[in-house]
């Protein structure tokens, strides 16, 4: 999957296709009995993408990923913090989406029906951005019928209108939009994650394909850890606005060390039923903290399994602990020996 | 159709198709057909036929002039010379109605397609642009909601004059504050669509958005309250015309053949029939054709049908 395997730090910032630098997304709320309140839904992130390689970003709903996602692509602007893509600041202030040719960002999205046109027939939406760059007709419809054909639908597609086609096609159709233009980048914003688990598979498998044949960036953003691992390079894991750990490398003998990382890796089910049975989950328990009224602290601490009071106080860095990754924790690394020392805690206490 | 069918058996989206509903069809020219098929649609059309039929080709057979006086045959009752019977002044209430139907139906059609045309721009302008302009826009279209409509409509028709021009931009400002509101609470629920955003990274710019994503998905609901304003429409310009602000008098006109007729109601009930029946044919074939019209593209429906 990796092509140009960027090395380390030396000259990376030169050849960064794109970095958020301090990005924040605050929504203000508005209306009585909502006091004025801030959703900090993305909160001071710093993430750099190279050429060539999936960034995935996992958390879970409501996690700012989304809004993440909207800003890379440039149809949300930071409300604070810099957007710079290829060495080039982003304008603060703009309409949304304007920067897209010029960078050639494009995403997918989850609601695979509701990202193409119901009024429009599925080869007037996926020649849309072909249209704009004025192309004319026959070549369009040329590269339309090529573009079905990567994407592994049927030509009599082109005429027929988005309600005619399955979730999958829809969705296969929407990617067929995204790489009309020949993106740099393509954000797939759950892309997969609202079709059965065989499509899944099969759009998943897909998108690789489409990767080795296209020079095309991916950032794979989802709920799902597997299909994360499944797509990624490098894993940023974040927590309500937050990157709790970002992995400079992707080599999968060194496993994400942040507690939160963990069980999320831990909900994932093993396809073998004596290993699923004997297997320890961690279940987290206590309330799932709100992006307006954020925990003090680590913002992880209101759940976290090995939580201690330093936890409460002092917000952990995102600090290089390995060679491999980064990781906002006081205690990382350290997870499996507290965790079973909390265990030993409990029922020793209720026993 | 069936092609994709044959593929999803063989990489398994077969498993799909049964979970996506095939949602119903959105292109305007098989909704009006839907609507003609819908019973309370096919009502409408039932009632609306005998009107434009008298009015087509009333002209062509009755020989009277609607304005022409004929003081040796004041206040006849239906007959075969004058087939409505005769008003105070002996002119043929028959021509006089055939001569008042167009403007029964252009006057309401020309207010509503003012008011639909200039309320959707208001208000695609507004939930597009949001920001101060939305706030001034939206303040604007409730003062207007909140003045009574027939006096607005008496005010404006007052101060300009009647006449069918007048009277279509009295009930087309009457009437654009709703489309206003509906055409921007749409455009809020569409721009935030992903087929939108998509359109957005696609490089369309705002004026093409508008046109080709924002207006279809809005169109619906506009469409359906197109029609159910013509039958309120029609009400207050016939209250218009009754009060005597629509047409100068010699002109026939549905309104005032009522107001006529009250003086002589007990003496010459004919009078008000043949207006009132025009009247009444008209709006409830207007509100049989706006509920089918409502029931085909109800964005409520279709919103779960997963069309918008």
């Amino acid at each position: 999957m990796k092509r140009a395997a960027p090395d380390a730090d030396s000259g990376k910032q030169a050849m960064a296709l794109l970095r958020l630098d301090g990005v924040s997304v605050h929504f203000r709320l508005r209306g009585r009995g909502r006091g004025g309140g801030v959703v900090r839904a993305v909160d001071n992130v710093d993430l750099t993408i190279d050429e060539g390689e999936v960034l995935g970003i996992v958390g879970e709903s409501g996690c700012g990923k989304t809004t993440l996602g909207r800003v890379i692509v440039g149809l949300q602007s930071p409300t604070a913090g810099n957007v710079v893509v290829r060495g080039e600041k982003r304008p603060l202030r703009q309409r949304p989406g304007a920067n897209a040719r010029r960078d050639g960002f494009q995403m997918v999205y989850q609601d695979a029906a509701g990202s193409l046109n119901p009024w429009k027939r599925i080869g007037w939406s996926i020649a849309e951005p072909l249209r704009n760059e004025g192309m004319r007709k026959p070549a369009m419809r040329e590269r339309v019928l090529e573009l079905l054909d990567q994407v592994g639908l049927p030509d009599s597609l082109i005429d027929q209108y988005p309600g005619e086609l399955s979730g999958g096609q829809q969705q296969r159709a929407a990617i067929a939009r995204a790489l009309a233009g020949r993106p740099r980048l393509i954000v797939l914003d759950e892309a997969v994650s609202s079709l059965d688990m065989s499509t899944q598979a099969q759009v998943l498998n897909l998108l690789k394909d489409l990767a080795e044949r296209h020079p095309v960036n991916y950032v794979f953003i989802s709920h799902d850890i597997a299909a994360v691992d499944f797509m990624s390079d490098r894993v940023a894991v974040m927590y309500l606005g937050k990157i709790v750990e970002l992995e400079d490398a992707h080599d999968r003998k060194s496993p994400l060390v942040h507690p939160y990382s963990i069980t999320l890796r831990s909900a994932v089910p093993v396809p073998d039923p004596v290993v699923e049975r004997r297997r320890n989950r961690i279940v987290l328990t206590g309330p799932v903290a709100s992006a307006t009224d954020l925990p003090s602290g680590c913002r992880f601490h209101t759940r976290c399994p090995i939580a201690q009071p330093l936890c409460a106080d002092a917000e952990p860095e995102l600090a290089s602990t390995s060679e491999t990754s980064r990781v906002a924790c006081h205690f990382a690394g350290e997870f499996d020996d507290r965790y079973a020392a909390a265990r030993a805690g409990t029922t020793g206490g209720s026993g | 159709m069936n092609a994709p069918a044959a593929r999803g058996a063989l990489d398994g989206n077969a498993a799909e198709n049964r979970e996506t509903p095939r949602i119903r069809d959105a292109r305007l020219w098989h909704q009006l057909r839907a609507v003609a098929k819908h019973p309370s649609g096919r009502f409408g059309l039932l009632l609306i036929a005998p009107v434009l039929i008298l009015a087509i080709a009333g002209p062509l057979v009755i020989d009277w002039d609607p304005i022409k006086i004929n003081p040796s045959d004041t206040l006849q009752g239906p007959s075969a010379r004058h087939w409505f019977g005769t008003d105070q002044l002996g002119r043929d209430l028959a021509a006089r109605v055939v001569s008042a139907i167009p403007v029964v139906i252009w006057v309401p059609l020309g207010a509503v397609l003012l008011a639909v045309t200039g309320g959707s721009a208001i208000g695609i302008l507004a939930g597009y642009r949001r920001g101060w302009l939305e706030r001034v826009l939206m303040a604007g279209t409730d003062v207007l909601l909140a003045m009574p409509g027939l006096l607005t409509a008496i005010l404006i028709v007052g101060v300009f004059g009647g006449g069918s021009r007048n009277m279509i931009l009295a009930i087309g400002v009457i009437y654009l504050p709703r489309f206003t509101r509906i055409a921007r609470g749409s455009t809020l629920e569409v721009r935030g669509l992903p087929y939108v955003d998509a359109a957005r990274l696609s490089g369309t710019k705002p004026l093409a958005l508008v046109m080709r994503h924002i207006l279809p998905g809005i169109s619906s609901p506009l469409f359906v309250m197109c029609v159910l304003s013509l039958s309120t429409g029609l009400l207050v310009q016939t209250a218009l015309s009754f009060l005597g602000f629509g047409f100068e008098p010699p002109t026939a006109d549905l309104g005032r053949m009522l107001a006529n007729s009250v003086d002589f109601l007990t003496l010459a009930p004919w009078m008000a029939i043949s207006p009132a029946l025009v009247i009444t044919l008209l709006i409830l074939a207007f509100n049989n054709l706006g509920d089918a019209v409502r029931d085909v593209m109800d964005p409520e429906v279709a919103r779960a049908a997963g069309t918008v």
